[in-house]
């Protein structure tokens, strides 16, 4: 799961010098996730992966990084 | 070598022969730091020419040839540097008010021009451009760029060229259908506008409104709990809907209002030049605007389901389509309902902070930034909201003979309201 997120988040939604470089716990939001981005993140985490996740929780503590968005991710599945 | 225009440029080039129509100068923009010292001209005179040496993609002329259009390489020398002088911020303003007035022919159009306005202590550094030898996030680059002789951009393929080469013809006609029915849905009500005069259109003019970063903290909270992390254009777009509805535009069902989308990846330092937007619309109706909590949903509704459904790619191919229209009928097509209304209750554009941040101009330090752009006649209204080290900046851009200063001083009152949540309304 952790590399689709990944392969997605770099490919479609920021930019970085070098991705594997990019850790786990690095910080996306500073990266340049932005809203749009985010929203588009949460669309194909619900068709690729099949899990929905509620719009409230739609927050920072959520987003900030791919350890975060994994665990949210496990928290719906 | 000429280059064509992308669909996107295109789009904005149909623009700039619309606000030309409204009897205004063209399609052009800028964007604006306010410096903490006058400045030298010498030095960035000869930056400004080394900036085109660098990137001589922005020395070109755009030329014709049957319905298509290219960018033609300059070669008559022509300096893209300006010094202006003003006595005090009055004239200094009114200075930028020319700059974006100045009449040129679209042909004879400089697209890029950068200026230096010196006060008795401080100055003004501004870049105009014409919107379709880039979009605003290309400007930030030009600046950037500017500012930073030794960088160089990364190779990058347009965003926006790669997206589109990757759709057969059939996946482009299914997707401009979708985006038809999409846009004949929206028509189903019709958008009420600022109130205007009817006399023609002269000049563009513009008010600021700037909120300190206090304030601006406070109006970020409140978008982040109505419209949540994804939607702070939407928080605007929202509040600018209930103000203008408070001071009594609600003539018609309800508001449209377009607003742009980038499709760079963030952070991307190239491309620089070709606009790399799509745009998408957000609508509510009057019965939506009058209450707070039911229209931000709606809002996030409707964001959410245009992602989810791809509508705001199938605009693209729309664009693709109009772009092979006289530029008179592409216009009629964008602007206007079939029933002849203009569709666009007001223009809107949300950049937050410019990225790469510009904190100093030849050693001179940035207190603030906004941009200007000019708008077509109706709605004659364009906001394009910015923030600068956490400041908030409204620009508020219209026409100056059909916006009293009077309704927009109220409108700007009214818009701060609803920003903080304010339950009491202006009288």
């Amino acid at each position: 799961m952790h590399e689709i997120l990944k392969k997605f988040i770099f490919e479609e939604l920021v930019q970085v010098d070098d991705v594997t470089l990019f850790a786990e716990q690095d910080d996306l939001l500073d990266a340049g996730l932005d809203s749009m981005g985010i929203m588009r993140l949460v669309l194909f985490i619900e068709e690729e992966l099949g899990v929905s996740l509620p719009d409230e929780e739609i927050e920072p503590d959520n987003i900030q990084t791919l350890e975060s968005i994994v665990k949210w991710i496990e928290r719906h599945r | 070598m000429r280059t064509a225009l992308n669909t996107a440029d295109h789009f904005t080039l149909m623009i700039d022969y619309e606000i030309r129509k409204s009897g205004l100068s063209g399609n052009f923009c800028a964007l604006v730091f306010e410096l903490d010292q006058k400045l030298d001209p010498e030095s960035l005179a000869i930056q400004s020419e080394g900036f085109l040496e660098r990137f001589p993609e922005a020395n070109v002329r755009l030329k014709q040839q049957g319905r298509r259009y290219f960018w033609q390489p300059y070669t008559q020398g022509a300096s893209i540097f300006f010094t202006h002088q003003a006595k005090h911020q009055d004239s200094a303003h009114r200075i930028i008010q020319s700059i974006m007035n100045t009449k040129v022919s679209t042909y004879d159009a400089v697209p890029v021009t950068f200026h230096l306005i010196n006060l008795p202590t401080g100055s003004f550094f501004l870049l105009r451009w014409f919107h379709p030898i880039c979009d605003a996030k290309g400007a930030e680059l030009i600046v950037h760029y500017f500012l930073h002789d030794n960088e160089t951009p990364p190779k990058a393929q347009s965003p926006f060229t790669q997206l589109t080469n990757k759709w057969g013809f059939w996946k482009k006609l299914g997707m401009m259908y979708k985006a038809k029915k999409h846009i004949g849905q929206l028509d189903q009500t019709s958008s009420s506008l600022p109130n205007i005069q009817e006399t023609p259109a002269d000049k563009l003019d513009y008010t600021l409104l700037k909120i300190n970063v206090e304030t601006s903290k406070i109006i970020m909270k409140h978008a982040m709990k109505e419209v949540g992390m994804t939607g702070t254009s939407l928080y605007f777009i929202g509040c600018l809907m209930r103000a203008l509805a408070k001071i009594g535009c609600q003539e018609n069902e309800g508001f449209c209002v377009p607003y742009a989308m980038n499709m760079r990846k963030r952070k991307a330092l190239s491309p620089i030049f070709g606009n790399q937007v799509s745009f998408l619309f957000a609508q509510a109706t009057m019965e939506q605007v009058q209450d707070r909590k039911k229209l931000f949903k709606s809002l996030r509704e409707q964001h959410k389901t245009t992602i989810r459904t791809g509508l705001d790619q199938a605009l693209v191919p729309l664009m693709w389509a109009g772009s092979w229209l006289p530029l008179e009928k592409y216009g009629a097509i964008i602007r206007n309902t079939p029933q002849g209304r203009e569709r666009s209750s007001f223009w809107f554009s949300y950049t937050g902070e410019p990225d790469p941040q510009v904190t100093e101009v030849a050693n001179a330090r940035v207190k603030t930034m906004f941009q200007l752009s000019q708008v077509t006649s109706p709605p004659s209204l364009g906001v394009l909201v910015s923030q600068y080290s956490g400041e908030i900046t409204l620009s508020f851009n219209y026409i100056a003979s059909q916006i009293q200063h009077e309704w927009l001083d109220k409108f700007m009152q009214q818009l701060t309201k609803e920003l903080l949540n304010d339950s009491e309304d202006i009288t």
